[in-house]
């Protein structure tokens, strides 16, 4: 936008205004109708003059103001915008996919929810700064006509129309810079907002899970963690490759190797293949399991000592039965008795760590499905040595606490990226709230004062011009009467 | 413009009312029975006579107004089409249209989508596929929201501006603008005579212009709109499992269906890459020109209201000064 052109567009439009008005008054009203016209003909030309000196003074100013910078672009916000959502919806779509077959439905809900709220903000604010950024451009397209419209008040003050012209022009001086600044905030906002939660890429698929190993397990992953207990899919980044780093049971580090396996037919878009892993502990463990969870692990390596008739047999998950052996175990469980001698040692043998759900904030974690706690408790790792020489023994190991992960959604790709979107929003905005307070506050305050300010002021304005224009009319009246009289017509 | 088109204008009841004042200064004139009332007639029948002179330049400035509009519009760097304003009621009619389909549109896919998923979702064994088509619903109203809001505020414009066109285009056949000026010259009329020319003045200008910029906006906003749908016409035309469905879909007979359905389906099930890429496009440039547009008008309709109220009183005054006749 040229300013230069609009600025002399403005001058030019005001200069002939102004010419117009003040020869009606003398030549119609003054000459013709021999009316007195000296407090009209002062207001005008002091009217006048203070357009031409407000021009004089914007016309250098605008192109040194810094504020007037150039506008955001409210485009880019509404792209950007449209993207993150379109990644979102195709999140929601991908979960319906892999959490309705499970009827995991709550899940569903929930992420829905989560996603929902996502998209409803962002949508706020992104309609939000184009609408200001849209007003920026339409009050900078206003700027340079604003004294005009405060000179046209000025030459008849005392009249509804002229308030609110004053008013109009006013509000665009003062407002202009102002709502450019907050429109540079809110972008400045909206991009940070929007820049942490910009996905990885466009590319979503579906990866297909085959798990052979004790279970459930969370495995984690280069793009999130997952839990194997019915999950047959997982949503994944198709642009960036899929490792996977460690795969726990009950706090225990299992050993493992995983096959990605392309897939057999390419008809369906989002179908990426399936992800075969195959875990184990470092020999064949009894779970100590029931419908609630998995409570621990033991098994029995090796017989030490075998006397005549010597035997032992695990009579359920939690008890082993001994006699005339000796019999040493290993055990991750809260602890372990029997009826005859037991020595036991800790041990580390097996690799235990803490584990960790996806980053989602803390109220919405028991509706996306439940982790296990990151830190076991109530669990020892043994070596158990024990003996029933001509005896018989009963080894009882007691449950630890409940490998509670259950959850089915997959914390992977869109999904994981989905839900950090709640804590990325608060983290960003938190930063950034006193300075939208502030923005608001400044811009509303000094805009409604300014401009009710001089719409009060008007009547002592146009006095001001009055007096600019007597002044003038006065000075130049001697000049005009010396001047004809040295006009030969 | 010849005299002949000149006498074509619509001067309607201006002019007519303005042959009455003449005639009735003629009548004042040689009826008056003192040289002082002679010359009080005299004086009124001049200022019935530029008062006549008015009313065909007003007729003659209404005609011409659009055009100026224009001008004015390309000046401050913006582009208008110029209409006519009695042309401004079917213009902004057939812009109100071209948008409100595209809302519909957006509103019916929405639903079909949340509609077909909740009857599909019914039954157990298509649960999965009623949720998918119920997220492809929130996914469609999220992804057109601001689209959705720029529409709205769009409609509202034109419909102002129609309802404005009619007005005017009114005024303009029924010669109200050279009635304003015939107004002014008795002084009982001279404040609505003021009011009314002076919303001619504004307006004949103004309104064409902001029509013009209304059309031009909605006209780019119909332009990406093919735009779009033939980039996403191209991502499946390689696709010839895609290509089947879409003849079968326009085989059918429903053009609607085939344009918009099924490009949006068959095409962006195959890449919904692309869908997202160029459906962002679209709405981002779409959206924040409408908005900015809207606000512009708004702006400007407003300021034009102000200058009406401005006008007015100056006109009056004018008047008074040009027609009032002094009582020797």
């Amino acid at each position: 936008m040229n300013y230069a052109n609009i600025l002399w567009g403005s001058v030019l439009t005001g200069v002939s205004i102004f010419s117009i008005y003040i020869t009606y008054i003398v030549i119609v009203k003054g000459r013709l109708r021999g009316m007195n016209i000296t407090r009209e003909l002062y207001s005008a030309v002091g009217a006048f003059t203070a357009f031409i000196i407000m021009m004089s003074i914007i016309t250098p100013l605008l192109g040194h103001l810094p504020s007037l910078a150039k506008p955001p672009s409210g485009s880019w916000v509404f792209k950007q915008y449209d993207i993150v959502t379109a990644v979102l919806g195709i999140v929601k779509m991908v979960s319906a996919l892999i959490l309705f077959p499970v009827e995991e439905f709550d899940t569903y809900y929930s992420l829905s929810n989560i996603i929902d709220g996502i998209v409803g903000f962002i949508g706020g604010l992104a309609y939000l700064t184009a609408m200001v950024i849209a007003l920026y451009k339409a009050l900078l397209a206003l700027f340079p006509w604003a004294p005009l419209f405060i000179a046209i008040a000025l030459a008849r003050p005392n009249k509804p129309g002229s308030i609110v012209l004053m008013g109009i022009g006013l509000m665009t001086l003062v407002a202009t810079p102002l709502i450019g600044w907050l429109s540079s905030l809110f972008y400045r906002i909206t991009m940070g907002v929007i820049t942490a939660l910009s996905p990885p890429c466009l590319d979503i698929k579906i990866l297909g899970v085959a798990y052979y190993g004790p279970g459930p397990a969370l495995v984690t992953t280069s793009q999130g963690v997952f839990m194997t207990n019915g999950t047959r899919y997982i949503p994944i980044w198709g642009c960036e490759g899929l490792q996977v780093s460690q795969v726990v049971w009950d706090w225990l580090v299992l050993n493992y190797t995983y096959t990605r396996l392309p897939p057999g037919f390419t008809i369906i878009p989002l179908y990426n293949g399936t992800l075969e892993i195959l875990a184990h502990l470092p020999f064949p463990a009894t779970a100590i399991e029931n419908s609630s969870g998995v409570y621990g692990a033991w098994f029995p390596l090796r017989v030490l000592k075998y006397w005549r008739n010597g035997t032992g047999y695990m009579i359920n998950d939690t008890v082993f039965y001994i006699r005339n052996e000796s019999v040493l175990f290993w055990a991750w469980v809260g602890g372990v008795d029997g009826n005859c001698s037991l020595r036991i040692n800790e041990t580390g043998m097996v690799k235990k760590t803490l584990v960790s759900g996806p980053m989602v904030l803390p109220i919405f974690i028991p509706l996306t499905g439940s982790y296990p706690p990151s830190y076991y408790y109530g669990y020892r790792q043994m070596l158990i040595n024990a003996t029933a020489f001509n005896e018989s023994c009963i080894v009882v190991f007691e449950p630890g606490s409940r490998w509670s992960g259950y959850t089915v959604l997959p914390a992977t790709g869109p999904v994981e990226w989905a839900l950090a979107g709640p804590l990325n929003l608060v983290t960003g905005l938190n930063s950034q709230w006193s300075n939208v307070e502030t923005a608001f506050t400044t811009v509303g305050v000094l805009t409604a004062a300014v401009t009710l300010l001089g719409i009060l002021l008007l009547p002592y304005l146009a006095i001001g011009t009055a007096y600019l224009g007597a002044i003038i009319v006065e000075f130049i009246s001697p000049l005009w009467g010396v001047i004809s009289q040295l006009l030969p017509f | 413009m010849g005299i002949t088109s000149l006498l074509n204008l619509p001067y309607g009841i201006g002019i007519a009312i303005a042959g009455v004042e003449l005639a009735w200064g003629l009548i004042k004139y040689y009826l008056a029975p003192t040289p002082g009332q002679r010359r009080e007639a005299v004086e009124e029948f001049y200022g019935i006579v530029i008062g006549a002179i008015l009313t065909a330049v007003v007729a003659y400035y209404m005609s011409i107004g659009p055009s100026i509009g224009v001008k004015i519009a390309g000046a401050m760097g913006v582009n208008a089409t110029q209409i006519q304003l009695s042309d401004i009621p079917n213009e902004m009619n057939f812009d109100f249209n071209l948008v409100m389909g595209q809302y519909i549109a957006n509103l019916v896919f929405a639903f079909a989508f949340s509609a077909a998923g909740a009857i599909i979702g019914a039954t157990q064994v298509l649960k999965p596929i009623g949720a998918l088509l119920g997220s492809t619903s929130s996914f469609l109203n999220a992804i057109m929201a601001p689209y959705n809001r720029a529409l709205v505020a769009t409609m509202m414009n034109t419909i102002a501006l129609a309802a404005l066109g009619q007005v005017m285009s009114t005024m303009y056949n029924y010669g109200i603008g050279s009635l304003s000026v015939a107004l002014l010259l008795p002084s009982r009329t001279r404040r609505i005579g003021a009011w009314l020319a002076s919303f001619i003045l504004v307006f004949s200008i103004l309104l064409p212009l902001v029509a013009g910029y209304q059309d031009t906006l909605v006209l780019n906003y119909g332009n990406e709109l093919t735009a779009w749908l033939n980039a996403i016409e191209q991502q499946c035309a390689n696709n010839p499992l895609a290509k089947t469905l879409l003849s079968l879909l326009s085989s059918s007979g429903f053009m609607w269906l085939q344009s918009s359905v099924a490009l949006m389906l068959v095409c962006g099930a195959a890449s919904p890459l692309g869908l997202i890429k160029t459906a962002a496009s679209l709405v981002s440039t779409g959206t924040f020109n409408l908005l900015e547009g809207d606000i512009i008008i708004d702006i400007a309709m407003g300021i034009g209201f102000a200058i009406t109220a401005w006008l007015a009183d100056l006109i009056e005054a004018g008047a008074r000064a040009l027609f009032e006749v002094k009582h020797l």
